[in-house]
């Protein structure tokens, strides 16, 4: 589920509690610990430490690309020539950014060069995202001049979590991070999906912290937005 | 006339700022204010939790393993790359 | 530092959902928490804010940081719990306060705020007894000190006090 992290725990963790922030660190330390052996293993020639970094990352590093690009294959090929550059570049790998940010960028990298090649999507650079773009649809809350103006009027209702474990949810989720702009789709892929830090998105995609968040607040709204009438049925 | 407190988030204002909440970017003063919505903000607490379900969800988007031809070319790959070093 | 906390049912901290030791044992803030990260509580003065369904006596150690609203400290545990807390009770003082509000200021708005704050629970009440309060004396400040009187009521009808 979590290639690259030990823990989904942890990192619900840290979407909840204040508290976990100090987790999420402890397990970067550990995760440095073990980055630096295999970073040495891979560049001894280990195949099995290669092969278990591929077996863990490979479809991740798909999905990634293939935010970017026009079908299946052409991410597949993204994430080969991926492991190829990242053999080669291995050597002078610095660790100043985590290895799997690394990876992330050379395949965010490859993907978009890829797909202006196929004249497919603007530069990263030219994020075309609109001024504003609201979490919830205005109508849902109390106009101006109303007595509780800015209020719900009609209010989120509960989900079951049993309903969230279903396939069906899983599939519809899957369809509408697909649906969202492609650079609110790169970020929450890499944070929610990956579990990657925001240090971890800002390296891989090139971007501000305040820019990723607003890409991550505006994805995950409108993934809920999506979601809302297929779980409002309550049981 | 509406009931609007200046310092006193409403619920739509409080929709924008969840995500900063969640990251634990907003600074104390907003993240106070917006805490004090919640106290009394049933809908708003389902909000909160609806995001929270929704990185649940999205967290459990499961990859596809890797196919075992996929894996034998990556060795191959791997051993290319070793003998040409 | 003896402080009050509001907690949700089973000792739960409403925003981080951690559960206070009910033997009384010591929450920690992380080591290196950033501002804000650390265990909150309430001064008496600052009770109406945070109204919940427990009310706990609370001890506080450590730095401890007081705020306009809320006391942040490294640590903190359960001491007591408040069981004579009547969620009902408070409702009711918020709701007279409300229709005292509108006699004195008998407009529609007033009218609207007796309405709501009759139907809702303590911490509903509690926000709309202090809109009401904002309303008819025509001033913003007039919310917060609503607040800090809803505030004394409770610690006299609670007997509550700061050693």
């Amino acid at each position: 589920m979590h290639p690259w992290s030990d823990a989904a725990a942890v990192r619900f963790g840290r979407q909840c509690f204040t508290e976990a922030s100090i987790l999420h660190e402890m397990s970067s330390a550990e995760g440095n610990q073990g980055e630096r052996e295999l970073v040495a293993s891979l560049r001894q020639g280990d195949e099995a430490a290669f092969l278990a970094l591929v077996q863990k990352s490979h479809p991740s590093m798909v999905r990634v690309a293939r935010v970017f690009v026009t079908s299946e294959a052409v991410a597949e090929e993204v994430a080969q020539e991926s492991w190829l550059a990242v053999l080669e570049g291995i050597g002078s790998f610095q660790g100043r950014s985590s290895l799997r940010s690394w990876i992330f960028s050379i395949v965010a990298n490859r993907a978009r060069t890829r797909a202006h090649r196929e004249g497919r999507s603007a530069p990263f650079s030219s994020f075309k995202e609109q001024e504003d773009e609201a979490a919830v649809d205005p109508d849902r809350f109390n106009p101006p001049g109303h007595r509780w103006e800015g209020h719900w009027s009609a209010p989120p209702e509960r989900w079951a979590d049993e309903q969230l474990l279903l396939q069906e949810t899983l599939q519809l989720t899957k369809k509408a991070m697909e649906t969202l702009p492609p650079a609110q789709r790169q970020v929450i892929e890499l944070r929610d999906v990956e579990g990657c830090s925001a240090e971890e998105v800002c390296e891989a995609l090139g971007v501000s912290d305040g820019n990723q968040r607003v890409l991550l607040h505006r994805a995950r709204s409108r993934v809920r937005a999506i979601l809302e009438p297929h779980l409002r049925r309550t049981p | 006339m509406s009931s609007r407190v200046p310092d006193q988030p409403t619920c739509r204002e409080i929709v924008e700022l969840i995500t900063d909440y969640l990251e634990a970017r907003l600074p104390l003063e907003a993240r106070t204010r917006l805490e004090q919505h919640l106290v009394f903000c049933d809908w708003c607490r389902v909000y909160l939790e609806q995001i929270r379900q929704t990185i649940r969800v999205a967290g459990a988007v499961t990859e596809e393993s890797l196919s075992p031809e996929k894996r034998d070319e990556l060795v191959r790959l791997f051993r290319d790359w070793k003998g040409k070093k | 530092m003896i402080a009050f906390k509001w907690l949700g049912r089973g000792a739960i901290a409403p925003f981080t959902g951690v559960r206070w030791p009910a033997d009384g044992g010591w929450v920690s803030a992380p080591a290196r928490a950033a501002e804000g990260s650390g265990v909150h509580a309430c001064r008496l003065a600052q009770l109406a804010w945070w109204v919940g369904e427990e009310l706990w006596r609370v001890e506080l150690d450590g730095r401890i940081v007081e705020r306009e609203t809320e006391v942040e400290a490294e640590r903190g545990r359960l001491v007591e719990p408040i069981t004579a807390w009547n969620p009902a009770a408070f409702a009711q003082a918020c709701v007279a306060r409300t229709i005292a509000f509108a006699s004195e200021v008998p407009t529609p708005e007033m009218a609207d705020y007796v309405a709501m704050v009759t139907v809702v629970d303590a911490p509903t009440a509690s926000f709309v007894s202090a809109v009401a309060a904002a309303a008819a004396r025509g001033t913003q400040k007039a919310f917060a000190e609503e607040r800090a009187l809803q505030s004394q009521w409770l610690a006299r009808a609670l007997d509550l006090r700061e050693t």
